[in-house]
């Protein structure tokens, strides 16, 4: 029995960008337990909400997290449009998913590319991003606005894409695509990688589901669950399979966020292709009545949004479960028994997104 | 490390895949959202974009005819740019320049033009 | 919804006209007592169920808590009424991953959870000056 040490890991830390806090307690090099602190950035959203009209709140949503900003819209607005008892059109479910998918693209290669970083193979890191320009200039010149693209409202979406912008959005996704096809081997086999990877933090399946991991954590313990199957938007239209890995470890979280950015883009692709014209809004009116459960998978995992309405412009309530704040538990039980320098690259592979956590 | 070594071997000899950015500029895209602009000749002051704004970066004063505006606070939603019934604002898509100093903007109903004097009252 | 017009924003200013339909409702949300609580999410873990969250919602006076499930992505509710002023069982015996949300519902309610793990006693979301319970409606 040796002597225990505990360590902040946190909140400022390199590999963290934003604050979190893990306090670690080690036995020489092994964390025997870790205990999360967060509260260091939270803002109060949910309050927020209930101060600040309906039609308002779509842009405050927006803000919870930077990177997927668009699906907490989403699924802000598909909450009121139950509430309301209003159907989007289908063009406009269409460039839901457009969008939607590109936001899991930049999302998957920022964190691919953090991922890289946090193991110090930093040439990875900068493919990764230079790729994630291409798709942060689709999201500017569709949306005008690279992050906080404002274009899903109640009721359908506030700006159309156009037929050259459609081509322009799959020719520059071949570019993409070709570029990943490149980095695929070295996210599979490259042997610096594998050797921060393979085996590290191993959640088995029923842990998984027991403690409530979502996302890619749970689809990368083998359990084949992805928001997108209940089918809104459109994806019940489209074709597509979850992407599901069995080991259970750091690199099969890897692996399914990798084949996952094929799926964005094979997801985007057919959505253009299946496009229907029309209209892209549908005229909004009433107050939102009653309560509803609104879901949607972002890159992080499944996100729920409770909306109570009571007839009012304020709503009575708004709650949002965030994915990382359902990964956190399972971080914690991922980390005891892994070494000090690993602790970085598990953190990591829950891709952590605490501005998301706190609201 | 031979699977990044081509790529690595290529980037060597690619050009840069930033831009010197003061120097060199993309024009942005056309839908930008970069600011909003005021045209206070067509604006009646009603007030439907203050109420709209998320932020409250409009304030409007209806009996002084006068519209301040904080850029600092505003997040370019565009929910003004809808919303205004005589489609007094816009959105110019140049980005706002960074500034040392936070400011506010104060519009207000330009000047009547000299041959038509204000009738008294 | 669709009528004849030519459809216009969305972020026209709203009719504070009532929709014709009845309120929005949640399916499969069950009430239950407090006292039943426990089992029935034991028997939630036994069948393999994901605990999705834990919802508080203050009623004035009393209490709402709504604890959501997942099963192949089938959710299943229980709420659960709780008077203010009485403990909240915590049921992390059962899902170890309820601390988080339960000390979040403790910080931000004043709602007191009786039986955590890991108490972060109210400073999980606040700092160590506050003493407001941000969530609570104001009367």
């Amino acid at each position: 029995m040796s002597a225990r040490t505990v360590i902040p890991f946190g909140p400022q830390h390199p590999v963290l960008p934003e604050p979190v806090q893990l306090r670690l307690t080690l036995e020489e090099e092994r964390v025997v337990e870790a205990i999360p602190a967060i509260g260091y950035v939270h803002r109060g959203i949910e309050k927020a909400a209930e101060l600040n009209e309906w039609v308002q709140n779509v842009f405050l949503v927006e803000r919870i997290c930077g990177i997927c900003s668009f699906l907490h819209a989403l699924c802000y607005c598909q909450g009121i449009e139950t509430l309301l008892g209003v159907e989007p059109p289908p063009r406009a479910r269409y460039l839901r998913v457009v969008w939607g998918e590109l936001h899991r693209l930049h999302s998957h290669h920022l964190w691919l590319g953090l991922l890289a970083d946090s193991f110090g193979f930093e040439s990875l890191f900068m493919q990764f991003w230079r790729n994630r320009e291409m798709i942060m200039d689709l999201l500017e010149m569709t949306a005008g606005n690279r992050v906080i693209v404002s274009t899903c409202t109640v009721g359908g979406t506030r700006r159309d894409i156009a037929q050259e912008q459609a081509s322009e959005i799959l020719r520059t996704l071949d570019k993409v695509q070709n570029e990943l096809d490149k980095l695929l081997p070295v996210i599979s086999n490259d042997y610096t990688v594998r050797s921060r990877t393979v085996g590290k933090g191993v959640l088995p399946k029923d842990k998984a589901i027991r403690l409530g991991a979502v996302g890619p954590v749970l689809r990368a313990s083998g359990v084949a669950q992805d928001v997108r199957m209940i089918g809104y938007a459109a994806y019940g239209e489209l074709g597509f399979t979850p992407v599901v890995e069995q080991a259970g470890d750091a690199h099969a979280r890897l692996l399914v966020r990798m084949k996952e950015t094929y799926q964005a883009i094979d997801l985007i692709r057919q959505a253009l292709a299946h496009m229907p014209e029309g209209e892209i809004i549908t005229r909004v009116r009433g107050n939102p009545r009653g309560r509803t459960i609104s879901r949607v998978e972002q890159p992080r995992g499944e996100v729920v949004y409770y909306l109570a309405g009571n007839g009012t412009r304020n709503l009575e309530r708004l709650r949002v479960r965030t994915p990382t704040f359902a990964n956190v538990p399972a971080l914690v039980q991922m980390l005891p028994g892994c070494e000090l320098a690993d602790v970085p690259v598990l953190v990591l592979s829950i891709d952590p997104c605490i501005s998301c956590t706190e609201r | 490390m031979p699977n990044m070594l081509s790529n690595i071997l290529g980037n060597i000899f690619a050009r840069p895949a930033t831009r010197a950015y003061p120097a060199v500029r993309r024009p942005p895209f056309s839908g930008a959202r970069g600011h909003i602009v005021f045209d206070t000749k067509s604006c009646g002051f009603c007030g439907a974009c203050s109420r709209r704004c998320p932020s409250a970066a409009i304030v409007i004063n209806r009996t002084d005819k006068t519209l301040t505006f904080d850029p600092f606070r505003c997040i370019i939603c565009e929910a003004c740019v809808e919303v205004c019934p005589r489609k007094s604002i816009a959105v110019d898509s140049q980005y706002r320049a960074p500034a040392y100093v936070k400011t506010v903007e104060v519009h207000t109903l330009p000047a009547p033009p000299e041959e038509a004097p204000r009738a008294a009252g | 919804m669709t009528t004849g017009e030519q459809p216009t924003s969305a972020l026209r200013p709203a009719t504070i006209v009532p929709p014709a339909q009845a309120p929005a409702r949640i399916e499969n949300l069950e009430r239950i007592p407090l006292a039943d609580l426990l089992p029935r999410v034991r028997a939630m873990a036994a069948q393999g169920a994901r605990l999705v969250t834990l919802t508080c919602v203050d009623m004035g006076g009393a209490f709402e808590v709504l604890y959501h499930f997942d099963l192949d992505l089938q959710l299943q509710h229980f709420s659960a009424q709780i008077p203010a002023g009485d403990k909240l069982p915590s049921i992390t015996s059962e899902y170890l991953c309820a601390f988080l949300v339960e000390n979040e519902i403790a910080d931000l309610f004043g709602l007191q959870v009786e039986g955590l793990p890991v108490d972060y006693h109210n400073r999980l979301m606040l700092t160590e000056d506050s003493s407001d319970r941000p969530l609570l409606r104001e009367r």
